[in-house]
């Protein structure tokens, strides 16, 4: 009997596995898409290490190998979520870089820590550059 | 689903690297188009200290590989200079052209350059030695100073400057900084901003080995591994953490009773955390889901 409420105990812990550790990120800038910007990278980062853990591009114009990126008349605004599936990168950086064209006219950066069974919520402004 | 994410993994466009591409730039002679490159390489976050090296050792070659100016010499021993700041061996000038390697030895000798090792990560709560030193031509005896931060929020760092003490022995110059004194945190995480100028005896700045602008950062931490593995001076590298031996664990025999109340904070806590999450709401442009490898 009480084998029996133990195992039935774990079987129901074990069902209640927590979600996987994320990251919503929401941009924005003062970019119009695509007059101003037609193309966004981001990429995540080891940090402090710098390894860059996975990068991708986000494209107006159709590119193939590119995901679509939308027209955004009334500024730039957008979300990615990351998440950490089956990998265990606790402290990262996300880079943002918006570019028209091969010129890059808006970067953003900023810090996280994945937890545990959450999402994290992380807002980036995307500003431009000053070379 | 699977099938779904693998075909995003797969479809992802490979990051390019653009150091390796400036690099080729630079060796193929074309200075104007490395420079370009560098620039937009230069801007990106997450460049390591010997990238930083490279990009300055590259950026200098450039600038004096371009139609010879007084402006971009200028703006190569900038780079020079900045660049044994990051990397005081000068290691990274094995990828620059001739004609900068012959400037940066000629910097070396003739100007005054304060070097230090770079420390990333430091234990916090731990006191904190900054250590420098000079190199290159000295005029009379200069002191050098540390100023530092401990960075709070988005606000302007405000800089407490203290002078570092010269160690005639070793020819060394250093400054300990100590929990809790001067605006050093006590412990926590923590971004530590210094920079350390050396002032000639009429007051006038020799070098900087960062600037306030742009200064050096340095994380405090008690929970990253690499500062957990890298034992505070004060400790004589005993470990940070002595291992203790774990108690006795308490034997209970009402295993029924146990697993009853642990079974309710189990499904209660379970209940409060998923209730708790926070619902994320997407921005206009949702880009959708990006899985790390």
């Amino acid at each position: 009997m009480k084998r029996a409420a133990v195992i039935s105990l774990l079987a129901l812990c074990a069902a209640c596995k927590q979600q996987d550790p994320a990251v919503l990120i929401d941009m924005s800038g003062p970019f119009l898409v695509p007059a101003n910007a037609d193309k966004l990278h981001l990429e995540v980062v080891e940090w402090p290490g710098g390894n860059i853990i996975r990068g991708k591009d986000w494209c107006y114009n159709a590119v193939a190998g590119c995901d679509v990126l939308p027209a955004m008349p009334q500024g730039f605004s957008a979300s990615v979520t990351i998440v950490e599936s089956g990998s265990a990168h606790q402290h990262v950086k996300i880079n943002v870089e918006l570019m028209l064209g091969s010129t890059v006219v808006g970067l953003g950066s900023a810090t996280t820590d994945f937890l545990p069974g959450q999402t994290v919520i992380l807002l980036i402004p995307v500003t431009r550059p000053t070379f | 689903m699977v099938a779904v994410l693998l075909s995003l993994l797969l479809c992802a466009p490979a990051e390019p690297d653009r150091l390796a591409n400036a690099r080729s730039l630079v060796a193929a002679g074309k200075y104007a188009d490395a420079l370009v490159d560098l620039q937009a390489v230069s801007q990106m976050y997450g460049n390591t200290p010997r990238e930083q090296a490279e990009l300055f050792a590259l950026r200098a070659s450039a600038l004096l590989g371009l139609p010879g100016s007084a402006e971009h010499r200028l703006d190569a021993v900038e780079a020079l200079m900045q660049m044994y700041h990051v990397d005081p061996d000068g290691t990274a000038l094995a990828h620059a052209t001739d004609e900068a390697k012959a400037l940066a030895q000629h910097l070396r000798t003739q100007r005054t350059l304060v070097l230090t090792d770079r420390i990333v990560t430091a234990r916090s709560g731990r006191p904190l030695r900054i250590r420098a030193h000079l190199a290159g031509v000295r005029i009379g005896e200069p002191q050098l100073f540390l100023d530092y931060s401990a960075q709070h929020g988005g606000e302007e760092p405000e800089y407490v400057r203290i002078p570092m003490e010269h160690l005639p022995a070793a020819d060394v110059y250093e400054a300990w900084l100590r929990p809790g004194v001067g605006g050093v945190p006590g412990g926590g995480e923590h971004l530590l901003l210094y920079y350390i100028e050396a002032v000639d005896p009429g007051g006038i700045v020799l070098d900087s080995n960062g600037t306030a602008r742009d200064p050096i950062r340095l994380t405090l931490s008690d929970t990253l591994p690499e500062a957990a593995g890298i034992a505070a001076l004060d400790e004589g590298g005993r470990p940070a953490h002595p291992v203790l031996p774990p108690p006795p664990r308490p034997w209970y025999k009402r295993w029924g009773v146990l697993g009853t109340v642990a079974g309710v904070i189990v499904i209660g806590g379970t209940i409060a955390l998923i209730l708790s999450q926070p619902k994320p709401q997407p921005g206009q442009g949702n880009l959708g889901r990006l899985d790390l490898p």
